[in-house]
């Protein structure tokens, strides 16, 4: 385990804790994405189911990205051959802030902001809580098992 | 400084074999070695071995060209002057008999003649001597008495004694020449004492000889095998014989040795057991480890700045029968030479080779994804292509000093009659390297290891392969630092403990 792989790794999940809890409901409450909600519903009962769903990714998404870690940097691995079926296990991992945001979405009572509230989930918890933090920190000799991570490793001078 | 070593016979070139492969692994210094193969048995298995190793060596030295500072290995230029045999300018027959035009010799010198019959059985001045003197020093030394070096107008001795020349007069320190060979068999005992006694006197005519060390290394008898029946040829080296040979030849030595500033002695009291050959390609026997006490008598001699005359030094065993790394001279840094070398070519060999294999299968493209150290020597911003034929070949170059070295180190474990306890010498077998293994020995590879338990349980090739990720980051990697070469200088460096 580095340093500086736990470092990004923290950096990503404050980025994505930040843009969940304080960013996107501000984008809402200044209507930049339409709800066609009354303000004091959208207060009372819309920004309550947020919250709810925004924390299961949330916690989903940071789960898989630490379990992911701690399971790499203590993987037993002899060659290439061990390696690639630990892509397998990235892409399992994967299904946690998938599946969590499906649940948040089926959960939502208001329907009509199912496109926008599914695209912000997705984009927080599969990309910013999970892809970002693993393939910019991957560690050892799974480091380039995240898709892009060869890419993205390489402009961070990694 | 530059050392001329002259291996004499089949115990000579597998002194110089050792010698080589100490060499590769560091134990030398950054001064030239210089060689010469001396057999009348030019297609002698112990002769072709050796000259084998010395070739790999050499590819292999080609390969790791730049900076040999930061690593060790191969960083020794060797220059083999090539092989010497009594027979050179004989064609046709090669019998004792032919070479002293014999039946001339009753003819016109009866006297003489009479003599050779009274010296030399006729089974003796008729048999082939092309297998070489059938370790009858009585028929070497009548041979090796011919050679003239007084006028140098023979290769490769006209070479060897003008570049000795050249390095006395480059104001050079010292030269130093080392003959080695057996005291008690057919070639090495009757040519030692010859070549070096005409070399000396070369050297005296050249007033350059106080400015030149001769030592030799006589092995002692260390091996005996039993005759097979079958064949007509009766003139063949007898083991039993050894013992006398060489009680007579140290007689000899007590008053003849004065041409030598060293003299190396070696010799095992447990007698390893080879199979019987007279001579050519069979003459192939296993490796032994008084080998390896050659290659260190020789470092000894080259490292030794003593102008002591009188100076004895001895080494021993702790047990009869047994060898640990307590018994090697210097112990600490030829161990750790030793097993630098041994990790390097068990890591390549059982790890990285298959790596290597699995990224050709996988393709330039997909292969960082699973092995991420992939790039950081090949195809990324300028660095070679995997696929280009020169890196393949140097894949290959470095493999084959790999299985050579390792194939000498396991035939040194393997000697018979005494147990060598400085690797577990099973995990170095050549067979072990099919694939089937992935390096997962490499903690367990040598005997005594006083490290730790959570030492020896992080000694791991998956550490060595993460250390290839940052290798150059942390240790600022001088050439070569890519491609196969890189790779390998790396793999080296991290192969260190």
């Amino acid at each position: 385990m580095k340093t500086s792989e736990i470092i990004r790794i923290i950096l990503c999940i404050i980025l994505g804790y930040v843009l969940m809890f304080y960013v996107q409901p501000l984008i809402y409450e200044n209507g930049i994405i339409q709800l066609g909600l009354a303000t004091a519903i959208l207060k009372q009962v819309w920004f309550l189911d947020y919250y709810q769903g925004a924390w299961l990714v949330f916690a989903f998404s940071v789960i898989a990205t630490i379990a992911w870690y701690v399971l790499a940097a203590k993987a037993k691995i002899k060659g290439g051959n061990d390696t690639s079926k630990w892509s397998v296990v990235w892409w399992l991992f994967l299904l946690l802030p998938v599946l969590s945001t499906l649940i948040a979405i089926v959960l939502f009572k208001d329907k009509s902001s199912f496109i926008s509230l599914s695209g912000l989930y997705i984009l927080d918890g599969v990309f910013l809580l999970y892809w970002l933090p693993t393939a910019t920190s991957s560690p050892g000799l799974l480091r380039n098992i995240p898709p892009g991570s060869q890419l993205l490793r390489s402009l961070i001078g990694d | 400084m530059s050392l001329y070593v002259i291996g004499i016979g089949g115990t000579g070139a597998k002194c110089l074999e050792a010698i080589v492969q100490m060499a590769a692994i560091g134990l030398f210094s950054e001064q030239p070695i210089k060689l010469l193969f001396v057999d009348a048995d030019e297609s002698n298995g112990n002769l072709e071995r050796a000259r084998s190793s010395l070739n790999k060596y050499e590819n292999c030295y080609q390969l790791m060209s730049g900076d040999k500072q930061q690593y060790g290995w191969l960083k020794t230029p060797i220059e083999s002057n090539g092989l010497w045999s009594p027979f050179g300018n004989t064609s046709t027959n090669k019998s004792l008999a032919s070479f002293f035009n014999y039946n001339s010799l009753k003819q016109n010198n009866p006297d003489v003649g009479n003599l050779f019959d009274v010296l030399y059985t006729e089974e003796e001045r008729k048999a082939n001597l092309d297998v070489g003197f059938r370790g009858r020093p009585a028929i070497g030394s009548a041979v090796m008495s011919r050679v003239d070096l007084d006028n140098l107008d023979e290769e490769p001795w006209n070479a060897i004694i003008g570049q000795i020349q050249q390095d006395v007069g480059g104001g050079r320190s010292t030269t130093k020449v080392l003959l080695c060979g057996s005291i008690f068999g057919g070639t090495g005992a009757s040519g030692l004492p010859t070549i070096s006694r005409l070399i000396a006197n070369k050297l005296n005519r050249e007033n350059i000889r106080e400015k030149v060390k001769i030592a030799c290394l006589f092995v002692l008898p260390y091996f005996g095998f039993a005759p097979t029946g079958g064949s007509n040829d009766r003139v063949y080296a007898r083991s039993e014989q050894f013992l006398l040979n060489t009680e007579a030849a140290l007689r000899y030595y007590v008053n003849q040795a004065k041409m030598f500033d060293s003299v190396y002695l070696l010799g095992n009291q447990n007698f390893s057991r080879y199979k019987f050959s007279i001579g050519k390609t069979s003459q192939r026997n296993e490796t032994h480890f008084i080998e390896l006490y050659a290659a260190l008598a020789a470092r000894h001699f080259l490292q030794n700045t003593s102008s002591r005359q009188t100076q004895v030094v001895l080494i021993n065993r702790e047990h009869k029968g047994k060898l640990v790394w307590n018994d090697l001279p210097q112990r600490d840094e030829v161990k750790k030479e030793l097993v630098n070398a041994t990790r390097f070519a068990y890591v390549w060999l059982s790890n990285i080779v298959p790596e290597l294999e699995y990224a050709r299968s996988q393709g330039v493209k997909k292969a960082p994804n699973n092995i991420p150290w992939f790039n950081k020597f090949y195809q990324r911003g300028g660095l070679p292509d995997f696929n280009d034929s020169n890196q393949q070949q140097a894949i290959e170059t470095i493999s084959d000093w790999c299985k050579d070295y390792l194939r000498w180190l396991y035939d040194i474990h393997n000697c018979d009659g005494d147990d060598i306890e400085l690797f577990n010498y099973k995990y170095l077998a050549l067979e072990n390297f099919d694939g089937s293994q992935k390096g997962e020995e490499l903690s367990n590879l040598v005997v005594s290891d006083r490290r730790d338990n959570q030492a020896r349980g992080g000694d791991t090739v998956q550490k060595i392969q993460q250390g290839l990720l940052d290798i150059n980051r942390n240790q600022n990697l001088t050439s070569p630092n890519q491609g196969t070469s890189g790779l390998a200088k790396a793999l080296y460096m991290l192969c260190r403990i």
